[in-house]
């Protein structure tokens, strides 16, 4: 069974900042229709007051779609390789004293995972499993409505100091209760999934809490050849009329198109 | 709404520190007979500047949120760096973290992620010695706060409000200083008033008292003075404060008495800090 399903990834670094300087990450780095027989996508979001957050964030979420990872021993084990790859990367280069003590503190980074499958034979359901650690977010929309929010429900639940996946590995042991995990929920045809870091989730939820379905206007993103330019242009004015807060944004969005029996060649349009 | 302007390198806030070097300061601190008030008072400036440097540090160096000064007052009264900073009133962050006057290694003990303890080797920057020398003229250093804060503000008037932070015994010579600190809190942004936070070092043997709302705990007459002296911890400061367990009230202040006052550093808001962080 091969699922197809089309996959826009949206960014913007922090106002003000350059783009070297952006530290959410997501993985895979492809837009377009995918076919694969499972679909893993993770989007995490490398924590300001830390350096070297968004080499952190990068290495999570690759490490989560070369092989998801959706227990927390799995992710106690995994976080342990990482950490030390993450030390490895830095311990060659020369740092000031500042830099030296940041990194002993360690790189924090939030991180959102979802792996797609199909369901036993059935051409129209499939199952999805999860993991969040931190605020960002994960929305499934199904015929216009808001099906499922994970694992922040309510936008008065963000604040600025999350607790959040560090390369310190002393620095993790209040986390593990709180990671969490969704199992085997359902997916239909055409449901989208909306995977976010805290500002846009915060926005997205909000308007939800008002009346608003803000996934329609995600969603006129994904009908654009190059959407990223546009992306960027909105959410400036939202940080100007302080709709959103100034911090670097990522969303993406997967449509779930299609389940077939048999085997189709995985596809690929433009990269980000 | 006040205290809630974006800290950025194109909108940078500043932080304008005044020590008491006066002859004074060579006192006991809190009954510990190994350990002067000056030596608290250089620990405590140093440690500050270093806690400031490490949350503006960043991959790429540091990035300059802030602008910081740091005025001494004993038996000389200004600009208190030494080496390149001389003379200097206000410098970016980035200049303090590369021109300490001499980086120490030193040994802590940290968590080893598996129940036990270990020891790290750390660089340790210092900026300041301990001085303890002549009168304390904390009247004339608020003077001089003010007009470094005025200036600033003429060319930052959206930043976030300057943070003045004074640390002392408390015993001014030349007067009461109730007056300047409020001519400097009347200053503004168009993001709320200027704020000054007091630290008192003090040698009485008391238990430290950390951001109380009210002076009646308070051991002595110079301790209520700097307590009635302090500005009252903006929201943001104390919903910060009450997520790092404090007993924090509307009217808790910006005033330490014999304790540290680092924390507040941990307050200020660039970005997402993570609560596993400390």
């Amino acid at each position: 069974m091969t699922i197809t399903a089309q996959i826009t990834q949206l960014w913007s670094e922090k106002f003000g900042n350059t783009q070297e300087e952006y530290e959410d990450a997501f993985a895979p780095q492809i837009s377009g229709e995918v076919s694969q027989d499972t679909i893993s996508i993770a989007v995490a979001d490398g924590a300001t007051e830390s350096s070297f957050a968004g080499e952190w964030a990068r290495m999570l979420t690759n490490a989560f779609v070369s092989k998801p990872f959706l227990t927390t021993d799995k992710l106690k084990t995994l976080t342990g390789e990482l950490s030390k790859e993450w030390n490895e990367t830095i311990a060659n280069k020369e740092l000031p004293w500042y830099a030296e003590e940041k990194v002993l503190s360690g790189a924090f980074s939030t991180l959102i995972g979802i792996h797609l499958l199909t369901y036993r034979n059935y051409g129209s359901i499939g199952s999805w499993s999860a993991i969040a650690i931190g605020d960002s977010c994960l929305f499934q929309i199904r015929n216009d409505k808001l099906v499922y929010k994970f694992p922040i429900d309510n936008s008065s639940q963000f604040n600025d100091s999350p607790l959040l996946l560090s390369s310190n590995l002393s620095l993790n042991s209040q986390l593990w209760e709180e990671v969490k995990i969704q199992e085997k929920a359902f997916w239909l045809l055409e449901d989208v999934f909306i995977l976010a870091t805290d500002a846009i989730s915060k926005w997205f939820l909000s308007k939800y809490e008002n009346g608003e379905k803000p996934w329609d206007m995600l969603l006129k993103f994904t009908m654009l050849e190059q959407p990223n330019e546009s992306f960027k242009e909105w959410i400036n004015e939202l940080r100007k009329s302080s709709e959103l807060k100034n911090d670097d944004v990522t969303v993406v969005i997967i449509k779930m198109k299609s389940i077939s029996k048999s085997p189709i060649q995985s596809t690929e349009k433009g990269k980000s | 709404m006040a205290y809630t302007a974006e800290i950025s390198r194109s909108n940078p806030s500043c932080f304008l520190f005044l020590i008491d070097q006066s002859g004074s300061m060579a006192d006991s601190f809190g009954g510990d007979l190994g350990k002067s008030k000056a030596d608290s008072v250089a620990d405590a400036i140093n440690r500050l500047l270093q806690n400031l440097v490490i949350k503006c540090a960043k991959s790429e160096g540091v990035r300059d949120y802030y602008y910081v000064g740091v005025v001494g007052y004993g038996a000389v009264v200004g600009p208190a760096f030494s080496g390149p900073l001389a003379g200097q009133e206000l410098i970016p962050i980035s200049q303090i973290a590369n021109m300490p006057a001499r980086i120490e290694e030193r040994t802590r003990k940290v968590d080893d992620g598996a129940g036990g303890l270990v020891d790290q080797r750390i660089k340790f920057p210092i900026w300041f010695d301990p001085i303890a020398n002549g009168g304390t003229p904390m009247c004339q250093a608020l003077s001089i706060a003010k007009r470094i804060i005025e200036n600033w503000i003429n060319q930052h008037p959206d930043c976030f409000p300057p943070i003045v932070i004074n640390i002392t015994d408390g015993e001014a010579t030349d007067g009461d200083p109730s007056f300047n600190v409020e001519e400097i809190k009347r200053l503004s942004t168009n993001d709320g008033n200027v704020l000054l936070f007091n630290a008192h070092l003090s040698s009485t043997r008391a238990n430290p008292i950390e951001f109380p709302d009210s002076s009646t705990e308070l051991p002595d007459q110079f301790a209520r003075l700097l307590f009635n002296m302090s500005s009252t911890l903006p929201p943001y400061m104390q919903d910060a404060a009450k997520l790092e367990g404090y007993k924090i009230t509307e009217n808790s202040r910006g005033f330490v008495f014999n304790a540290d006052i680092i924390s507040v550093i941990r307050f200020l808001d660039i970005g997402t800090r993570p609560s596993n962080l400390r």
